[in-house]
């Protein structure tokens, strides 16, 4: 290929290149609906926005540790409905103007689990105490993540967090959090009930119950002025049906509400 | 009967061609004649262990250096074979004294430091003890690099176009005093040469050297006289 | 917010000083065969030595993990025979900023030793130098300037390892959690204070490297 051919070559890809970002940019296929949800709630989202009455919704999600959404939604990503594994970050939405605090709800409960791989000796909360110090467990980054933060809790209500901190290997979501279970770098891992139903290799080895047990909640809220097909949608989260899908995934009850 | 200072058959696989070397040094000073490229630095190499013949032997003072189908190599630290190359290579990093000195180990620098003041005396360069080799005339380096190879008492010394680069007067000097640290210490000395003058009046024979191969060693004169009827090949 | 913990800072000299003090016999010892051996393999080592300078640091980080994790076979092996186990430790953090700072280290040093010339070491070596001390005292003071490049640009690469380090050290903090994790760690919560410190220390560590390697790089081959 001589030079000027090569050249022309050239012009021509660019050219079609910048014609399909113009065309993709033009005609994005507008979702009416964009949701911020916790990674916990991967495993029940996509089932409920499949159930959702109104036949032609579109619905966008994105998935991250709750502490990450809030910092998205701060920066001004454009997110209608927000489904978070704590209040905190709710709140803190809220406190700044950024959610509906009329629109604050509680859809579901969750349960705190300690799991390990699956041919690991089993290990209760209250056995950690006696775990080697060459021993690692994985939790999500009580700085940013609702689970490590519910799992901090815990040991601390047991007075372990002290003694485990060398100890505690930092995820920066659930799915790392799991990840280091069921690749068995880990002795044990701090997970939601919800996830460690879903994961393979990976054996629930204790349950967080008892008055040290944390109460891990599932909140929502509604962005300032948002749109009709939002409000629906949460409305939709408290009927019997999503209850139904939320208990089939491993969810709870929102405290207080009727027990099916 | 004597054992010859040196003596040495080998053939070398350069780049440019193969290397047949075949000479004997019985004693003082053998001159290695030839033009430019015919395998006189190649040689000396060979003979400091610096590159290795694919056969053939090295004898010095009739123990073997080298000997490839005996399978016996003396490692170049081991020879004790002084070099001074064409191009001078002092130690850029340190002084000229500490270049002198720089091959004796710390229990012979105890002894020797006796006779290293003196060497650099003769040399005409123990004023220059704590210069820097960069600031050293084309002459001055030479004579730092004969003392240096000189400091470690060699069983015998290579030379390759030692007065190169030298203007004529200070060349005839240097010459001078070297023949005759040569004689006093009584080392055994390979010099390579291309220049007439200095092939007659250093050495006791002569090898010549043509395009990798060498001679019949003769007296010097004879050699150069029949070189008026040859041909010498260039390169 | 708190004022900054320093913990990270004194990890990451730490981490980065051990790293450098495995690497350097390491790499010297390679780019001197690498400089003087005609060895066959010459282009595979040289190829194998570049790889981790060229390869994603999570690319990195994940083959540690499934070499030296406890389910890998070398993690199996240590664990079993010496009751040792590497990931999640201060020690994988060592490991892995070795590992991206050694072809940094060989590149620097390589050149700078095939630049010395060899009639210098000829002749040291006609003077009696055996190979050891021919390196001590020809090529390595012939060469310091590039070394100490090598050395000063290995450590900034070392302070500066994240990718191989979370995945293999894991973000542990007060134990494992270098200052680049701390960085990402500090950006996730919001504690842009405690991040900017971090930054602003590294930038100005990496600042002092640049300049201090631009300083020993050889300008013509003066020594």
């Amino acid at each position: 290929m001589t030079a000027t051919g090569g050249f022309r070559v050239l012009a021509g890809c660019i050219v079609a290149l910048s014609v399909s970002t113009l065309l993709a940019c033009v005609n994005p296929g507008t979702p009416e609906l964009t949701i911020a949800a916790a990674s916990s709630l991967r495993t029940v989202l996509p089932d409920l926005i499949q159930a959702v009455p109104t036949s032609d919704l579109q619905v966008r999600a994105t998935y991250a540790a709750s502490g990450i959404l809030r910092q998205q939604v701060a920066a001004g990503a454009p997110i209608d409905l927000m489904i978070f594994a704590a209040d905190q970050p709710i709140d803190r939405l809220i406190q700044a103007g950024l959610a509906d605090p009329e629109t604050r709800t509680v859809v579901a409960s969750n349960q705190l689990v300690l799991i390990t791989p699956r041919r690991a000796p089993l290990i209760t909360f209250e056995s950690l105490g006696s775990l080697p110090a060459v021993s690692r467990l994985a939790i999500g980054d009580p700085r940013t993540v609702p689970v490590g933060q519910y799992a901090r809790e815990a040991l601390v209500r047991l007075r372990l967090w002290d003694r485990l901190r060398p100890q505690l290997v930092y995820g920066a979501n659930v799915a790392a959090v799991l990840a280091y279970a069921r690749r068995g770098e880990v002795e044990g891992a701090f997970v939601y009930a919800t996830d460690a139903r879903v994961a393979p290799d990976v054996v629930v080895a204790d349950r967080a119950s008892g008055d040290w047990a944390p109460s891990p909640l599932v909140v929502a809220a509604l962005r300032q002025h948002a749109p009709a097909a939002a409000q629906h949608f949460l409305a939709f989260l408290l009927t019997d049906r999503a209850q139904a899908i939320l208990r089939s995934k491993g969810f709870g009850p929102p405290p207080g509400h009727a027990d099916s | 009967m004597t054992i010859p200072v040196l003596e040495a058959e080998f053939s070398l696989q350069a780049e440019e061609f193969a290397l047949q070397v075949n000479l004997r040094l019985e004693s003082g000073v053998l001159v290695l004649f030839g033009p430019s490229g015919s395998g006189k630095t190649l040689t000396l190499q060979a003979l400091a262990g610096l590159r290795r013949p694919g056969s053939g032997h090295i004898r010095l003072f009739g123990q073997a250096l080298l000997d490839v189908e005996a399978r016996i190599e003396v490692p170049s630290h081991r020879r004790r074979i002084g070099y001074v190359p064409q191009h001078d290579s002092l130690f850029p990093f340190t002084d000229v004294q500490h270049n002198v000195r720089f091959g004796l180990t710390r229990a012979r620098r105890r002894s020797e430091r006796d006779s290293v003041p003196d060497l650099m005396e003769r040399l005409g360069i123990a004023h220059l003890a704590r210069s820097r080799p960069g600031s050293l005339s084309g002459g001055e380096r030479r004579r730092v690099a004969l003392a240096r190879a000189l400091a470690v008492q060699p069983r015998l010394l290579l030379l390759d176009e030692p007065f190169a680069g030298i203007d004529r007067p200070g060349r005839e000097r240097l010459r001078a005093v070297l023949m005759e640290m040569l004689r006093e210490r009584r080392v055994p000395t390979v010099v390579v040469t291309h220049d007439r003058e200095e092939a007659l009046q250093m050495g006791d024979r002569l090898v010549p050297y043509t395009r990798g191969a060498t001679g019949q060693a003769r007296e010097p004169g004879e050699v150069l006289a029949s070189e008026a009827a040859h041909d010498m090949e260039g390169v | 917010m708190p004022t900054p913990d320093l913990f990270p800072v004194r990890l990451s000299l730490e981490v980065a000083g051990l790293a450098l003090a495995l690497v350097l016999p390491v790499g010297v010892v390679l780019a001197w065969l690498q400089a003087h051996r005609r060895l066959a393999f010459r282009t595979a080592v040289d190829a194998l030595i570049l790889l981790p300078l060229v390869l994603p640091p999570s690319v990195v980080g994940y083959l540690l993990v499934i070499v030296l994790g406890r389910e890998g076979p070398l993690g199996r092996a240590l664990e079993a025979l010496f009751d040792l186990r590497l990931i999640f430790t201060p020690a994988a953090a060592v490991l892995a900023a070795a590992i991206v700072a050694l072809p940094l280290l060989v590149k620097t040093v390589q050149p700078a030793i095939e630049a010395v010339p060899a009639e210098l070491e000829d002749v040291g070596r006609t003077l009696g130098l055996s190979p050891l001390f021919l390196f001590l005292r020809v090529t390595l003071p012939s060469s310091w300037r590039g070394m100490l490049a090598g050395v000063v640009l290995a450590f900034a690469r070392a302070l500066g390892e994240f990718g191989a380090t979370l995945m293999f050290a894991g973000d542990i903090p007060k134990r494992t959690e270098t200052m680049p994790l701390a960085i990402y760690a500090a950006y996730q919560v919001g504690n842009d204070r405690a991040a900017m410190f971090y930054v602003a220390v590294l930038v100005a560590l990496s600042l002092l490297v640049v300049l201090l390697a631009a300083r020993l790089s050889p300008r013509g081959l003066r020594t």
